[in-house]
C-alpha cells in the first residue's frame, strides 16, 4: 500500500491544529525517482544483535532501546505503524536481509567483510550512528518505487561512549559521551522513512526532496545561524529529525509535534493494511556460505528453517541478481 | 527524602551544570572544522566527477558507489590530470536502492573540492557529506558550498556564509596543511583518530 500523498497535506494540517499550531517542516526520504520511501506493513519488527554495547549493562541497553521505541509509539496513536521490539537471541548483522536490526559496533566501526573474501567497509569516525534503508528502485513504477525492504541501525560504540543521561555521566575515556536514547529515537525516525528537517550540500537528498508543504528544506547551516532570531528556524532545529545535536543532548528523545505529524500523515490509521508479518529466518554469512540463525533454537524446527533460508536466499537472489 | 538522596540529587544537578557545553560538537554526525577535515584527509583535490558506478559489496550486504573524479587541482596526495576514485555508501543496483543518511553524494560533471581518507581499502569523503564541497559559479567567481559541519557553522557566534569563495577555502586549507604536524601517510588507524 502506498499511503495517499494527496491526503498528506490535509492530515498534516489536522495534525498541526491538534498540536497547537506549531510550525512544521517534516521531510520524507525519497528515491531517485522522487517517490517517498515507505513501509507497506502495519508493523516493523526490530531486533538488536546479541552483542550490545559494553558501555552499559545489557539489560539497561535493552530497556533504553524499548524506551526509544516507546517514545515514538506512545505518540503516534493516529498512525497504523507499530514498532515491535524483539529481544536479542543471538548474532545479527546489519545487512540486506529484510530483518531490521540494531547493531552496536564495538571493536571496529566497520561493516565486516563477507565469507567470500570481500573486505570490510569502514564508516566515518564522526558518525555516531548510521541508518541504512533498502528500498525498491523502480522509478517508473509509482506503486512500488520506494517500498522499504529493510532498514538497519548501526551504532558507533567505537568512538562514542553511550550512556543514559538520566544517570550521572560515566568517567570519560576519550570517546564522545552520547546519550543512547537521544541517538536511537532520531535513527528510528530515519528507519520509518523520515529525512532530516534540514539539508546540507551534497548530503544525498534528491533535488526533488521537499517538506510536506512543498518547500525545499532549509540548509542546516542557515537554521543554525538564524535559529536565535527566527522562531520558525528554531522550531526546525528543535525537531527530533534535525541533523545535528548538542553534546550530551537529550531533546531528541521525545519526538516533537512535527515529527509525530509526519508519521501520522505517512501511515494514517485509516489506511492500515492490517498485515504484520514477522521476518523469516535469514541467511547469515559465516564460515563460507549461508548459515542459519533461527529465531528459535528448537532442533526439530531446523528443516523448516533451512527451507525458509533457501527460499529467502532465492528471493534475495531475485532482487539483487547475486548468488547467496 | 533522606540526606543521602538529596546529596545524590544535588551532585547530579551540579554535574549536569558543569558538563553542559555551549558548543555544538557531538552529533549524529560530529561536525568537523576545515582544520579537522584537513587533519584527517590523505587526499585533497579539486576535481570533476567523470563517472559513478554502484555495486554490491560484503557478499551482498550493502551497496556502495565508486565515484571517479578527474583532478584539476591537486592540493594533497594526488596529481593534476589523475583520475581518483572515492567511494560512498549507498546507491542503486537494478531494482534495489540503498540510502545512508548523511553520506556524501556526487553528480556527473560537477566540480567538487574533496577531502578524502582511506578506510578499509577505499577512499571516502572525510566526515561523510562534510568532506565534499560543491563548487558553483556565482557572479563570475568560483564558490565552494560548505557542507554541514564546517567550522563556520559549529559555533553560535561568528557564523560564516554558507557559500564561500573557493580560493578563500583553499587558502584556509593550505594554512591548515602547513600547520598539520608531519606524520606518516600510511599505516594510520582509522580507529585512533
Amino acid at each position: 500500500m502506498r499511503p495517499l500523498q494527496s491526503f498528506s497535506g490535509l492530515l498534516a494540517l489536522v495534525g498541526l491544529i491538534a498540536h497547537g499550531g506549531a510550525a512544521q517542516a517534516w521531510v520524507r526520504s525519497r528515491t531517485n525517482g522522487c517517490h517517498p520511501v515507505y513501509w507497506s506493513q502495519s508493523c516493523i519488527y526490530l531486533q538488536p544483535d546479541g552483542e550490545l554495547t559494553k558501555d552499559l549493562p545489557a539489560d539497561q541497553v535493552q530497556r533504553i532501546i524499548q524506551r526509544s521505541i516507546a517514545q515514538w509509539q506512545d505518540r503516534i496513536g493516529g498512525s497504523f505503524l507499530r514498532l515491535i521490539y524483539v529481544p536479542p537471541d543471538g548474532p545479527r548483522e546489519a545487512r540486506f536481509d529484510r530483518q531490521p536490526t540494531i547493531k552496536f559496533r564495538t571493536g571496529r566501526w566497520c561493516r565486516p567483510g563477507d565469507c567470500q573474501g570481500d573486505r570490510e567497509s569502514c564508516y566515518d569516525a564522526s558518525a555516531a550512528a548510521i541508518t541504512t534503508v533498502f528500498f525498491v528502485n523502480k522509478p517508473d513504477n509509482e506503486q512500488e518505487d520506494g517500498l522499504i525492504l529493510d532498514a538497519d541501525i548501526e551504532l558507533n560504540s567505537v568512538h562514542n561512549q553511550f550512556y543514559d543521561a538520566d544517570q550521572l555521566p560515566p568517567r570519560g575515556d576519550g570517546r564522545t559521551l552520547t546519550d543512547l536514547e537521544n541517538t536511537l529515537v532520531h535513527e528510528l525516525g530515519h528507519l520509518m522513512g523520515l529525512e532530516h528537517t534540514c539539508r546540507s550540500a551534497g548530503d544525498g537528498m534528491p533535488d526533488c526532496t521537499v517538506d510536506h508543504l512543498g518547500q525545499r528544506p532549509p540548509l542546516c547551516s542557515t537554521v543554525l545561524a538564524g535559529m536565535d532570531r527566527d522562531p520558525r528556524l528554531r522550531e526546525i532545529a528543535e525537531t527530533t529529525m534535525f541533523a545535528t545535536a548538542q553534546p550530551r543532548e537529550t531533546k531528541k528523545r521525545t519526538p516533537e509535534a512535527d515529527d509525530v505529524a509526519a508519521i501520522v500523515a505517512i501511515y494514517p490509521a485509516a489506511r492500515d493494511p492490517r498485515s504484520c508479518e514477522r521476518p523469516r529466518p535469514r541467511d547469515q554469512c559465516g564460515g563460507g556460505g549461508c548459515a542459519l540463525a533461527p529465531h528459535g533454537r528448537t532442533a526439530a524446527a531446523a528443516p523448516l528453517l533451512l527451507l525458509g533460508a533457501i527460499l529467502l536466499c532465492m528471493r534475495q537472489r531475485r532482487w539483487s541478481g547475486r548468488t547467496c | 527524602m533522606t540526606l543521602r538522596v538529596r546529596f545524590v540529587l544535588a551532585c547530579t544537578l551540579l554535574a549536569q551544570v558543569l558538563l553542559k557545553s555551549p558548543s555544538l560538537e557531538a552529533s549524529v554526525l560530529l561536525p568537523l572544522s576545515t582544520a579537522q577535515l584537513v587533519a584527517r584527509a590523505e587526499r585533497i583535490v579539486v576535481g570533476t566527477v567523470v563517472g559513478q558506478e554502484s555495486h554490491w559489496v560484503d557478499g551482498g550486504s550493502a551497496i556502495v558507489t565508486d565515484v571517479r573524479i578527474r583532478v584539476t587541482r591537486a592540493v594533497l596526495g594526488a596529481q593534476e590530470g589523475e583520475i581518483i576514485t572515492v567511494r560512498r555508501l549507498g546507491g542503486t543496483v537494478g531494482e534495489i536502492g540503498m540510502r545512508v543518511f548523511g553520506e556524501a553524494s556526487f553528480r556527473d560533471g560537477e566540480e567538487v573540492l574533496l577531502f578524502a581518507e582511506r578506510r578499509g581499502g577505499a577512499y571516502y569523503s572525510v566526515g561523510m557529506t562534510q568532506g565534499t564541497l560543491h563548487i558553483t559559479q556565482q557572479g563570475g567567481r568560483r564558490m565552494a558550498q560548505m557542507a554541514l559541519g564546517g567550522a563556520e557553522i559549529v559555533g553560535r557566534s561568528g557564523v560564516a556564509p554558507v557559500v564561500r569563495p573557493l580560493e578563500e577555502v583553499l587558502d584556509e586549507v593550505r594554512r591548515a596543511l602547513a600547520a598539520r604536524r608531519p606524520e606518516p601517510a600510511q599505516g594510520r588507524s582509522e580507529q585512533t583518530r
